[in-house]
C-alpha cells in the first residue's frame, strides 16, 4: 500500500453564533432580496429570476413568513412571462423553457392561484417537447435531460393532467438513464449525481413507478454522500455543498431510507452554513448566501423533521400543507 | 452561486468594487434592452451578433442570448461560401472563450452541439481534443464527458477506442469515477460474452477483476474501485419459483402465495387460480410488484378441492381434503434468501473473498474492505459465514456510523434470514418464530412468516414504518412486540383474524388512539400492556374492553 488520497471535505467552522437555526435573518435576507433589483448578481441572474421566486417564496412559507412577499407584484411578474407558445420564461424578453414553466406554476400553486393559467396552452407547451424516445427537451432547441422529464411531469401533476401523456414511454427512457450503481444521469450514458437522481426519482415516484428503482442499491450510494464534515455531496470525491441536504436527502426519503444519513452530523452542516451577518445559506461554511441555498437548507432540515420549519414535500419542494390543499399525493417506498 | 469565498476587504476596495458593479449593471441593462428590440424587430445583422456576443462574454449562462445567435446563425449559415469555415470557427472561439470562465453551463456546451450539427464541414479531430483539454482541466466534468459521448457517436469512434481511453485516464488516475462509470457502459459492448445474452466474457471479466484490485492495492480507500468493483460482482438474476404457500378455511377459502421475489403480473403473463383445474381467477395487472399475493375464493368444503397457482411456466397445487381448515406448503427456501445476486463463478467469489481478506489484514478498518468481504461471504454461504457476517457488520457499525442505518437494516435482513431459512427447512407451524433480541432495525421477509402461530419480535427497535409487513402474519395467534419502543401500535394489527394474544409490554404508547384503531379485533383475547405511559390513563381497561368485545385479560 502505497498512498491514500485525502478525502475532500470541508471543516466545520467553530461559530458559537450559527449553532441555532437563524429564522428570523433567513427571513428577512429573503424578503430584502428581491428588492435590491439594482444588485450585480441580482442582474445577472436574470436567466434564472423565476426559479429564484420560487426558491425565495418556498422558503418563506416553510418559514410561515409567506404573507411578508409581495403576492401582486409576484403574480405579475409570472403573467409577464407567459410566452404564446403555453409556456414561460424566466423573466420577460427571455425565452420559455420547462424549467421555468415548472416554477411559474409551483408559484401559483403556492398562492393557489392556478385560475390565471389557460391550462391547455401550458400542457400544450409541455407536450409537444416530448420525443419519440420517451426524453423531453427543454425546448424546441433540442437539449435532452432527465431533469426536464421531471419538469414535464411534476408540471402536468400539478396540474391534474398527467393523462396527456404516456407514462410507459416517458418511464422507458428515464429507467434508460439508469446506471451500474444504481443512480441516474444526464442522459442514457450520463454518470450518476444527486441532482439527476432526485428529477428521476421523483418522476418515478409521480409517474406511480418507483418500484423500478434499485432501492437498497441507490440507497447504499447516496448514502456514501455523507462526509466526514456532515455534509453531503452530488457525486464521490466531490465537497459538501448544502443544496445536496436537498437533492440527495430528497431522494432517500422517497425511496424510504433517510435512516441511512446521519442526521445529526447533517444538520450540524446545514447550520454552519448558515451567515449570521446577511442571514442565508451558502453551499458551504463561509461562502457568499444566496435564495437557493437557503431553500434547500432549511428544506433539509424540515425533511429531517426539524419542528421550526414546516414540512416539505420531497417530491414537489413545496410545503406539505400545499400538495394536501391541491390534493396531489405520491405513493413513496418504505 | 457555487463556491464564492466571502473575503474581507477595505472600505476603498468595496466602494471600488461598488461603482464599477454599477457601471456594469446599467451596460447591461442597456445592451440588452437594445438586443430584445432588435430581435423584436427582426433584426437579424451583425450588429446583433456583435451584442449578444459582448453580454455572453459577460455572462454566458444567459441562453436566450445563444438562442437569439442560432436564430441569426441559422438564416446565415446557407448564405455563406468560402467563407463559412471562418465564421464557424470563430463561433466555436467564442463558445470556448465562455468554457474557459464556465465550464459548466449547459447552455455553452448545447450551443457549440446545435454549432456542430448545423456546420457543413465539422471537424470532430478539434472537438475530440477540445474535450481532452476540458476533461484534463477536470476530470470530472459530466458536461464535457457527455459532449465527448456526442462527438464520438458523430466521428464514428470504435468502442474498442473508447474502452482504451477509459483505461488510460484510469491508469493516469485511479480515483477517476467518470471513467469507471464510461467502463462500466463499454465493457459490455467491448466483451460481450459469446455464450450469454447481456453478458460479459469471463477472460475479460478477470482482467476487470485484476485493474480494480491494482486499484484497492494503490489506495484501498479510493472509493470509485470498490463501486465498480461491487457491479462486477453484481449483476446476477433470481429465476422465479414460488416459495411457499397456505390455504385457510374460515368462511371463505383464502389462498396465499408467496414467490420468491416480487411479480408483476400482465395479460401476458397473468397469475391465474384454478379449482379442480377449472380457471376461478386471473390476476392480469396490478400497480405494484409483491412477493405475496392473496385471493378468496367460494368453495363448499363438503369434498375434497385441488387448488392450482399459475405464473409463466411455474406452479404449485395443492389438495384440500373435505372439511380441513388449513393446509401449507414450502417450495424454494433456498432461493427466498439469496441477496447477493452475482453472476461470478464460485472460483471467482473464492479469490475474490481471499483477496478482501488479504487486503483486511493490511487495512482492518477499511469499511469499503469490510462491506465487500460480509458480501462476498453472503454469496458464498450466508449460512455457514453467519457469525463472521454478524461479526462484520458490527465492525461497520463502529468504524463507519455515519451509515449505522444501513448497516442496521442490513444486518436484520440476514439475522432474520438466518433463523426463518432454518425454520422453513423443517417447518412446524407450532414451533414459535423466536425473532427478539436481535437488534432488528427492519422487518424483512415477512412474506414467508404467513403460517407461523406464535412470532416473538421482543426486545428490538424496529421502525414503525417497518412494522407494515405485520398485515402479513395471517396465521399468527401470539404475537409479542414488547420492548421495541413502539410510540403507537401497528394499525396492520388489525388485519390479523387469528390473533388471540398479544404483548405490547415497556413500549412507549401514550393514548388510546392506538388502541382504537384496532377497535372490533374479535379474535383478540388477551392484551398486556405493562409498562406503557397509557397505563396512567385512569379508565384505560374500561376503554380497552369496549374496543375488544371478545377480550378476557388486560395485563398492565
Amino acid at each position: 500500500i502505497i498512498m491514500g488520497t485525502p478525502v475532500k471535505d470541508v471543516q466545520l467552522p467553530d461559530n458559537p453564533a450559527i449553532k441555532s437555526l437563524l429564522l428570523d435573518k433567513h427571513a428577512s435576507y429573503v424578503e430584502a432580496f428581491e428588492k435590491n433589483k439594482d444588485d450585480y448578481d441580482y442582474c445577472m441572474t436574470e436567466f434564472l429570476r423565476i426559479s429564484g421566486i420560487y426558491w425565495g417564496l418556498t422558503a418563506m412559507d416553510l418559514m410561515g413568513q409567506l404573507h411578508r412577499m409581495n403576492k401582486d407584484e409576484v403574480l405579475e411578474f409570472v403573467q409577464s412571462c407567459r410566452h404564446p407558445s403555453g409556456g414561460f420564461s424566466p423573466a420577460p424578453n427571455h425565452d420559455p423553457h420547462l424549467l421555468y414553466t415548472l416554477s411559474a406554476v409551483q408559484i401559483l400553486v403556492l398562492y393557489d392561484k392556478l385560475e390565471i393559467l389557460d391550462v391547455d396552452s401550458v400542457v400544450k407547451f409541455v407536450t409537444e417537447l416530448q420525443r419519440p424516445d420517451g426524453s423531453f427537451t427543454g425546448d424546441k432547441w433540442g437539449e435532452v435531460d432527465t431533469r426536464f422529464s421531471f419538469c414535464a411531469v411534476a408540471t402536468l401533476a400539478l396540474l391534474n393532467r398527467l393523462d396527456a401523456v404516456n407514462i410507459d414511454i416517458i418511464v422507458k427512457f428515464i429507467l434508460s438513464c439508469m446506471n451500474f450503481d444504481g443512480g441516474f444521469g444526464v442522459t442514457p450514458g450520463s454518470e450518476s449525481h444527486a441532482g439527476q437522481i432526485y428529477c428521476c426519482v421523483g418522476a418515478l415516484a409521480i409517474t406511480g413507478r418507483l418500484y423500478e428503482v434499485k432501492a437498497d442499491q441507490l440507497g447504499w450510494w447516496l448514502s456514501e454522500r455523507q462526509l466526514p464534515s456532515g455534509g453531503l455531496n452530488g457525486r464521490p470525491e466531490k465537497l459538501p455543498d448544502v443544496c445536496y441536504s436537498w437533492w440527495v436527502l430528497a431522494s432517500l426519503s422517497i425511496i424510504g431510507r433517510i435512516h441511512w444519513i446521519d442526521k445529526t452530523k447533517l444538520t450540524e452542516f446545514i447550520l454552519a452554513c448558515q451567515d449570521e451577518e446577511t442571514g442565508g445559506f451558502s453551499d458551504r461554511p463561509g461562502d457568499w448566501v444566496d435564495p437557493f441555498h437557503t431553500l434547500f437548507g432549511l428544506a433539509g432540515l424540515s425533511l429531517m423533521g426539524n419542528k421550526e420549519v414546516k414540512p416539505v414535500n420531497p417530491v414537489f419542494c413545496l410545503p406539505q400543507d400545499v400538495m394536501d390543499r391541491i390534493g396531489l399525493q405520491c405513493k413513496l417506498l418504505k | 452561486m457555487h463556491g464564492r469565498l466571502k473575503v474581507r476587504t477595505s472600505e476603498e476596495q468595496a466602494e471600488a468594487k461598488r461603482r464599477d458593479k454599477e457601471k456594469k449593471v446599467k451596460w447591461y441593462r442597456q445592451t440588452t434592452t437594445k438586443i430584445f428590440n432588435k430581435r423584436a424587430l427582426g433584426e437579424k445583422d451583425d450588429e446583433l451578433l456583435k451584442l449578444t456576443g459582448e453580454v455572453l462574454l459577460e455572462n454566458s449562462d444567459l441562453s436566450t442570448m445563444w438562442i437569439i445567435r442560432r436564430e441569426i446563425i441559422e438564416i446565415r449559415l446557407p448564405t455563406l461560401s468560402d467563407d463559412v469555415t471562418e465564421f464557424c470557427q470563430n463561433e466555436l472561439a467564442l463558445l470556448e472563450r465562455c468554457l474557459r470562465s464556465n465550464p459548466k453551463a449547459y447552455c455553452i456546451w448545447v450551443h457549440r452541439q446545435w454549432i456542430m450539427d448545423h456546420t457543413p464541414n465539422p471537424n470532430w479531430d478539434q472537438e475530440k481534443r477540445l474535450c481532452d483539454l476540458f476533461l484534463s482541466y477536470d476530470e470530472r466534468n459530466f458536461h464535457c464527458w457527455d459532449y465527448r459521448r456526442y462527438v464520438v457517436k458523430k466521428a464514428q469512434i470504435s468502442v474498442d477506442e473508447e474502452f482504451a481511453f477509459s483505461t488510460e485516464k484510469i491508469a493516469t488516475n485511479f480515483s477517476n469515477y467518470s471513467a469507471w462509470h464510461y467502463r462500466s457502459k463499454l465493457l459490455p459492448l467491448v466483451h460481450p460474452s459469446t455464450n450469454e445474452e447481456g453478458n460479459i466474457d469471463s477472460d475479460a471479466m478477470q482482467r476487470e477483476y485484476e485493474l480494480v484490485q491494482n486499484a484497492f492495492y494503490t489506495d484501498p480507500s479510493d472509493q470509485s474501485a470498490w463501486f465498480y468493483h461491487k457491479w462486477l460482482l453484481g449483476r446476477g438474476k433470481k429465476s422465479l419459483a414460488i416459495g411457499c404457500g397456505l390455504i385457510q378455511r374460515e368462511h371463505t377459502t383464502c389462498v396465499h402465495v408467496a414467490f420468491n421475489q416480487p411479480v408483476l403480473p400482465t395479460a401476458k403473463h397473468p397469475i391465474v387460480v384454478l379449482v379442480n383445474n377449472t380457471p376461478v381467477i386471473q390476476v392480469t395487472k396490478s400497480d405494484w410488484p409483491k412477493s405475496l399475493w392473496s385471493c378468496d375464493l367460494l368453495i363448499s368444503d363438503r369434498e375434497n378441492v385441488s387448488i392450482k397457482v399459475k405464473l409463466e411456466e411455474i406452479s404449485f397445487e395443492l389438495t384440500l381434503k373435505e372439511g380441513e381448515k388449513e393446509v401449507w406448503f414450502i417450495n424454494d427456501v433456498e432461493s427466498i434468501f439469496q441477496v447477493m445476486l452475482t453472476s461470478a463463478s464460485p472460483e471467482i467469489l473464492t479469490s475474490e473473498l481471499i483477496m478482501c481478506r488479504e487486503l483486511l489484514q493490511l487495512e482492518p478498518d477499511n469499511k469499503w474492505c469490510l462491506l465487500s468481504t460480509l458480501q462476498l461471504l453472503e454469496a458464498i454461504d450466508p449460512m455457514l459465514h453467519h457469525v463472521e457476517i454478524l461479526n462484520l457488520f458490527d465492525k461497520l457499525v463502529s468504524t463507519d456510523p455515519y451509515r449505522k442505518g444501513y448497516y442496521l437494516d442490513l444486518r436484520s435482513r440476514h439475522a432474520i434470514g438466518f433463523i426463518l431459512r432454518e425454520h422453513l427447512m423443517n417447518f412446524d407451524p407450532t414451533r414459535p418464530l423466536d425473532l427478539s433480541d436481535k437488534g432488528l432495525t427492519h422487518l424483512d421477509y415477512t412474506e414467508y412468516m404467513i403460517m407461523h402461530k406464535h412470532i416473538n419480535l421482543r426486545s428490538n427497535q424496529i421502525r414503525s414504518e417497518s412494522l407494515q409487513g405485520l398485515v402479513n402474519f395471517k396465521s399468527v395467534q401470539t404475537l409479542i412486540l414488547d420492548n421495541n419502543s413502539l410510540k403507537e401500535i401497528p394499525p396492520s394489527l388489525n388485519e390479523l383474524t387469528v390473533l388471540s394474544s398479544l404483548s405490547l409490554d415497556n413500549n412507549d404508547i401514550r393514548n388510546m388512539e392506538s388502541f382504537s384503531l384496532l377497535k372490533g379485533m374479535r379474535s383478540l383475547k388477551k392484551i398486556s400492556i405493562r409498562g406503557n405511559p397509557v397505563c396512567e390513563i385512569h379508565n384505560f381497561v374500561d376503554l380497552m374492553k369496549t374496543y375488544f368485545i371478545n377480550i378476557e385479560n388486560v395485563e398492565f
